[in-house]
């Protein structure tokens, strides 16, 4: 294990592991320790599975690091040198402490989006429960495209995602306590120092360009609570304060806000007034006078105070929407760049008249005029479950029948006429079905998902459509499956049929996504879905099928599920039958 | 839908109308058919401004030669925006229902700075500047000067529109101001003299206030403006304010300077011409010999409005000969001028009446009463001779002749108090003399002679008979509606206590007190954590405003308000505030809640809605009165007092709760609409205070809710809040406060609708 090729960082002599006395060695991407006398090591811990470390409170007898790993098991160092222990444990520290973020980052990355998906995603999570924890397929292959969606092939989806706001008190989060002895104590976390840099991007400035150098963490951090950048009622700001810069850059970026003016002519105080008296007119117009000299200090200070607030505001609004903000902002600086007002009169209108249209309408004054529904009206359902099944079932390999059966519906829909007199009957009957199919939409976006993956190969096309089609009308047939069921079953067991469906749609992607075949890997893991398939059909489906029959002799609601299995199965066979006759 | 009002066909361009908007119509016809004036106050957000423009258009359709024009005078541009865009939908309604084209010419006026089209005349940021920018272009010796020398810049636009914009009227149709602008760039005609030229043979106009209130605009503006017009305040609520700005003068040092040196170059140029062109000189001397003739037969059949600065007096007579010659005027300005500044050297505070002032300036400098009346337009007719092409540079000289004419003009109605320093500053000398109005009759006294009808209208004008005693006025019509509602969407609440039993107040004495500073945060802070999106707060003064942030910023009560929504303060600076507002716009829009701290009487509070989600709770914090130890108001008090016979603290009140009604007001913008109106301050408990709000609030406070803690408060808007946000559906209203055609024909409907005006 202990590849010289590896960089030393560190190395520490007589630390104890376990009560045994060994050397500690801290590598460019690994901790590691060995016990005396040998040469090899028996801790040794990749800095990206470390979660943190923690070390033994100053002035107790033992002298001691502890690393906490992701895993949740730690271990624990003990500096038993006894003159140095203390230098030898803050430079074990130091080092680590520079390090570890660093590989934090990378290493959590994936495993936090994990988290964060399972989290945000309750079916995503009920299927992982499904199918990882019941042990039907691995972790690896649950996750296999999952994230490689979310790494490279569609960042959008997700970039989309708002990002979480600052909130708006975070400078009271860190309200000092009195340590007791003549002194405050900040609670400055990750969070909040994010939140400040966030906001203040002049403090983040100061922070790149001091902390390094010339001033710790902890020192920049002191100081900045002690500026009076930070008290905003003070004003008289000292020149030796490095944030004295902070406050005239915001003060610049207040200014330039205010003199970009505002985009919505309806709370644009400058331009409400039509007519301003003149000057000397009417008897309001001597306001006090508003120098600053003759103003106290205190009052000042307060308007100091009032500018302050509106900024804060002004920039915790802006860094939580700054991304949305862009291109509203290039805009405007369109606009700008063009001078004079003149120009911006092309620009105005369709905001104003917009905001003006707004301001005159009466929503209830005016006829609702959504567009009126008009329900679906089901003579045969059964029909309908079944759409368009050439009468030969099974096997079709032409794509003929289901482009006739679909120009017959077509015709059919062309030429239907509703009945509006039965409108309310099958309102109730056709939300059940809108409701339900919401639902199913999942299944069916999955099943459908299968042609995509094949659409490079031209020799597939007939078969993925004749697939689309039996997708299609599958989810149908358990759209009115599920319609029938809601007055049948209880809900749990729907519950259960639901998870059901959204395992078995999960497999059936992870199947269908390996067509066509054309590497050994996908091979490979076609049959292996297959017999995830397969066991699927063992572990879960069987057991509720039991289940059903002991309840409820009727109703066959695991039909369709059955039927989405067999089509896998009978692809895979056919996949296999000419697998074999290539290969004689 | 067409609906019956009275025998009239009006076409209303909804398919539903509210109860109250019908019973509005009905008064509103009764005080045209009187050919009187009325004031009528309708809660905003129930369709006021349609329901005038349906009525007062349909019967100008049925009594063409009865009423020919419609005025419609609102206060600030997007309100005025706001009426125009309303008026279009309206004719587009009548279009499409009688398949006819359009044959209302309606249009919106505006200042040039929002009508203007000249590139670089438009680029100026300030109206004053637009204005005397676009006067050097287009004064009419600049365009003489023009055909001599080709050099001289010109508006090309104004040209344009002088040699042939008037031939022909503009056609037919609904301006809004960009719409004019639009035309305006098509002809290449200036937009504003366009707009200022089709006033006279518009239908409907809609303009600001001032362009009727304001007499050095009135008079250039609406002169001609025909007779038999129906003239509409809306949002009047302040009418009396802008009636008394009109016409009240501030004279600081620095506008004696300002004049001094206006003097000085009336001086040289009179010399100048003199030595080229003396004939010009004896020309306009001969033409004031001829006295104010012409404009005097011009009011006399009836033509123009009448303007207050130029009594009917003077204008039979010519102008005193002592002011006749060009120079004897400036040196008559002279004198005048060093009499003012005497006057401003005093080291006490001085208060007199007008012919007080008069008989001091007779036995100081022996100026007449006489020569002094004519100042303001022997001034004009000296800058027109003169050719001074930046009339902006002689607003001093302006400021100072108008006063001399008001000043001899109006012996009473009117108080001079002279100020060496500021009350807060008395050691620093800052002299002002200020000549007050304190009538607001006088300046809207000719619209009310010259037009048939005027309708004096807002959401709140409670109490409704104080009005006509101020404005001196008798009015045929005088109602108040109040706002039928299918579930009670608004929620005023009076918190008189703390949780710890302080008495929540204001008032003066308690003002600095920590105990009710905190519990006013307190009540903010708890609302901020049940009230959703946007909360409006209200500040008695600025100042107060100031104050009570700093203190909460020092307990941390503000930091804890930042953990449930954003706080946005106003400022004085209007851009920083309107910075402010449309960032609480967007923190409403997008679901972090914000907090806006404003102060009653600001722009904010008169200007600005805050509809729906912006707006979900509006807490007026204190009693906004206005500032009592003002010399000036202590004098119009009193002429209140002596003149019409209203008591001082009668008036103080009204005026407190009107400002405290128009902000709680801005939260209701509408049936579909709620918000919860928190009233912070004992005070509006007394029966005396809350009589004075508007009807439509008053009705829905209820015993219970007159002295509440905060917690109370907390709880009982925890309750409204949750009620109001189940979702509210058309059908709830139909019939209550929302009614079909049938519905509103049917006699028992029209019995409770009988109802709803409540006549005094």
């Amino acid at each position: 294990m202990a590849s010289l090729s590896e960089e030393v960082l560190l190395v520490i002599k007589k630390v104890r592991q376990k009560k045994q006395d060994g050397t500690l060695y801290l590598m460019a991407e690994r901790i590691a320790w060995g016990p005396e006398g040998k040469d090899r090591f028996t801790v040794s811990h990749l800095y990206s599975d470390i979660r943190c470390q923690k070390i033994s409170p100053d002035g107790k007898a033992k002298i001691q690091l502890q690393l906490v790993l992701h895993a949740g098991d730690s271990t624990t160092f003990h500096f038993a040198n006894d003159s140095t222990a203390l230098k030898d444990r803050d430079a074990v520290k130091e080092l680590l402490q520079q390090l570890l973020p660093k590989f934090k980052k990378k290493a959590n990355k994936e495993l936090e989006e994990k988290n964060r998906m399972l989290q945000e995603d309750p079916v995503l999570f009920q299927l992982y429960k499904d199918l990882v924890v019941s042990q039907v397929i691995s972790a690896e292959e649950f996750w296999a495209n999952r994230l490689g969606g979310i790494n490279n092939a569609d960042p959008a989806p997700y970039d989309n995602k708002q990002e979480v706001g600052i909130s708006g008190a975070f400078l009271a989060d860190i309200r000092p306590q009195t340590d007791g002895c003549n002194g405050l104590r900040y609670n400055l976390t990750a969070d909040i120092i994010e939140s400040i840099f966030r906001t203040y991007p002049a403090v983040k400035q100061k922070y790149s360009e001091n902390v390094p150098h010339n001033l710790t963490e902890k020192e920049f951090w002191t100081r900045f609570f002690q500026s009076h950048y930070f008290h905003r009622d003070r004003i008289n700001t000292g020149t030796q304060d490095i944030f004295s810069e902070c406050a005239k850059q915001d003060e610049k970026g207040l200014k330039s806000m205010v003199t970009q003016g505002v985009r919505n002519p309806l709370v644009d105080l400058m331009s409400l007034e039509d007519k301003t008296l003149d000057e000397g007119y009417g008897i309001s117009t001597t306001l006090p006078s508003t120098s600053n000299a003759n103003r106290t200090v205190k009052e000042s200070s307060n308007s100091a105070i009032i500018k302050r607030f509106n900024h804060h505001s002004a920039m915790v609004l802006a860094a939580g929407s700054r991304k949305g903000e862009l291109p509203a902002d290039q805009a405007s600086e369109t606009s700008s760049t063009d001078g004079n007002s003149r120009d911006s009169d092309f620009f105005q209108p369709p905001v104003k008249k917009v905001k003006l249209q707004e301001a005159i309408e009466y929503e209830d004054l005016q006829r609702e005029n959504r567009p009126k529904t008009v329900a679906l009206n089901l003579k045969k359902s059964d029909r309908y479950a079944h759409g368009p099944v050439p009468l030969q079932s099974q096997q079709y390999t032409t794509s003929q029948d289901i482009i006739n059966s679909v120009s017959y519906i077509q015709h059919e829909m062309a030429t239907y006429k509703p009945n509006l007199t039965q409108f309310a009957n099958n309102l109730i009957l056709f939300t059940g079905v809108i409701q339900r199919s919401s639902e199913f939409c999942y299944c069916c976006a999955l099943s459908r998902r299968c042609p995509h993956a094949g659409r490079r190969t031209a020799s597939h096309k007939p078969m993925q459509r004749s697939v689309t089609g039996r997708a299609l009308q599958l989810s149908i047939s358990a759209m009115l499956l599920s319609n029938s069921m809601d007055e049948m079953a209880p809900a749990e067991i729907q519950g259960e049929l639901k998870h059901l469906y959204i395992a078995a749609g999960e497999l059936l992607r992870h199947f269908w996504s390996c067509f066509p075949v054309n590497t050994p890997f996908l091979e490979e893991k076609v049959t292996k879905m297959k017999s995830n398939l397969e066991r699927f059909q063992v572990t879960k489906l069987r057991p509720f099928q039991e289940k059903l029959q002991r309840q409820y002799l009727s109703v066959n609601f695991t039909g369709h599920l059955e039927d989405m299995l067999q089509t896998a199965y009978s692809k895979f066979h056919i996949w296999q039958t000419r697998r074999m006759m290539r290969k004689t | 839908m067409k609906l019956n009002i009275e025998g009239l066909l009006v076409y209303f361009p909804y398919d539903y109308i509210y109860p109250e908007q019908y019973s509005y119509m009905l008064e509103l016809k009764r005080t045209l058919d009187a050919k009187g004036h009325g004031v009528l106050e309708m809660p905003s957000g129930t369709g006021k401004t349609i329901s005038l423009l349906s009525l007062i258009i349909a019967y100008q359709k049925a009594f063409p030669l009865e009423v020919t024009k419609l005025i419609y005078c609102s206060r600030t541009v997007p309100e005025i925006e706001k009426v125009v865009e309303e008026l279009r939908k309206l004719m587009e309604f009548y279009s499409k229902e009688t398949g006819e084209a359009n044959n209302f010419l309606g249009l919106a006026l505006s200042s040039r700075k929002n009508l203007c089209i000249h590139p670089e005349v438009s680029s100026l940021r300030f109206g004053k500047e637009v204005d005397g920018k676009c006067h050097s272009l287009t004064a009419s010796y600049i365009r003489a000067q023009r055909h001599s020398n080709s050099n001289v810049p010109v508006c090309r636009f104004y040209e344009e529109f002088d040699a042939v914009g008037r031939q022909v009227p503009l056609p037919a149709g609904i301006y809004n101001l960009d719409d004019l602008k639009e035309f305006g760039r098509r002809k290449g005609w200036c937009p504003y003299y366009l707009a200022r030229y089709s006033i006279l043979h518009a239908n409907i106009v809609v303009y600001s206030y001032h362009y009727l209130l304001d007499p050095k605009i009135a008079d250039l503006v609406s002169k001609e403006l025909a007779k038999k017009s129906v003239v509409v305040f809306d949002e009047a609520h302040n009418i009396d304010n802008v009636c008394i700005d009109s016409m009240s003068v501030n004279i600081t040092r620095r506008t004696l300077d300002r004049c001094q040196g206006n003097v000085d170059t009336l001086q040289n140029t009179i010399q100048k011409i003199k030595e080229t062109d003396a004939a010009k000189l004896r020309q306009e001397y001969r033409r004031l010999v001829e006295g104010l003739k012409e404009a005097n037969v011009a009011r006399e059949t009836d033509v123009y409005l009448a303007n207050p600065v130029l009594p009917d007096e003077i204008l039979q007579e010519a102008v005193p000969g002592s002011i006749r010659t060009a120079e004897h005027f400036v040196g008559f300005m002279r004198r005048f001028l060093e009499y003012l500044k005497a006057r401003l050297r005093v080291q006490h505070v001085v208060q007199e009446s007008a012919p007080q002032f008069l008989k001091d300036i007779f036995e100081k400098v022996c100026i007449d009463r006489k020569p002094l009346r004519f100042c303001a337009e022997r001034l004009q007719s000296l800058l027109r001779t003169l050719e001074i092409a930046d009339i902006a540079d002689f607003s001093a000289v302006t400021l100072i002749s108008n006063f001399a004419t008001l000043v001899s003009t109006y012996s009473q109605g009117f108080t001079i108090i002279i100020e060496p320093f500021e009350d807060r500053t008395p050691t620093i000398a800052n002299p002002v003399l200020h000549f007050s109005c304190m009538d607001p009759s006088i300046a809207i006294k000719p619209v009310f002679q010259r037009f048939q009808s005027v309708v004096i209208t807002s959401g709140t004008l409670s109490p409704l008979d104080i009005y006509p005693r101020i404005l001196d006025f008798r009015p045929v019509t005088m109602a108040s509606f109040t706002m039928t509602l299918a579930r009670t969407c608004l929620c005023p609440l009076i918190v008189g206590r703390g949780n710890d039993q302080v008495a929540l107040s204001s008032k003066f004495e308690t003002r600095e007190d920590f105990a009710v500073i905190r519990n006013y945060g307190n009540l903010l802070l708890e609302m901020s954590a049940i009230v959703p999106d946007g909360i409006v707060a209200f500040f008695t003064s600025y100042v107060y405003m100031e104050n009570i942030v700093a203190s909460w910023y020092e307990q941390g009560i503000l930091e804890n308000i930042q953990r449930n929504k954003l706080i946005f303060i106003e400022t004085p600076d209007a851009a920083e505030t309107s910075m402010a507002l449309e960032k609480y716009q967007e923190a409403c829009e997008n679901g972090r809640g914000a907090i806006l701290l404003s102060v009653a009487r600001g722009k904010v509070s008169e200007g600005i809605d805050f509809v729906h989600h912006f707006g979900r709770a509006v807490i007026m914090f204190g009693v906004p009165y206005v500032y009592t130890q003002s010399r000036i108001l202590k004098a119009r008090l009193e002429y209140l007092r002596d003149q019409f016979q209203i008591r001082e603290n009668d008036f103080l009140t009204f005026d407190a709760m009107r400002h405290a009604a128009q902000c709680v007001g801005r939260a209701i913008r509408g049936k579909t609409d709620y918000g919860l109106m928190v009233f912070a301050d004992k005070r509006y408990a007394r029966a005396d205070k809350r009589g004075k709000l508007p009807r439509w609030i008053q009705e829905h406070i209820t015993d219970g809710s007159l002295n509440l803690t905060v917690d109370e408060a907390v709880q009982l808007s925890k309750h409204f809040l949750r009620q109001m946000a189940q979702p509210f559906r058309q059908e709830d209203q139909l019939g209550l406060s929302l009614l079909t055609l049938e519905q509103l024909e049917s006699e028992e409907m029209l019995q409770k609708i009988a109802q709803i005006a409540h006549q005094t």
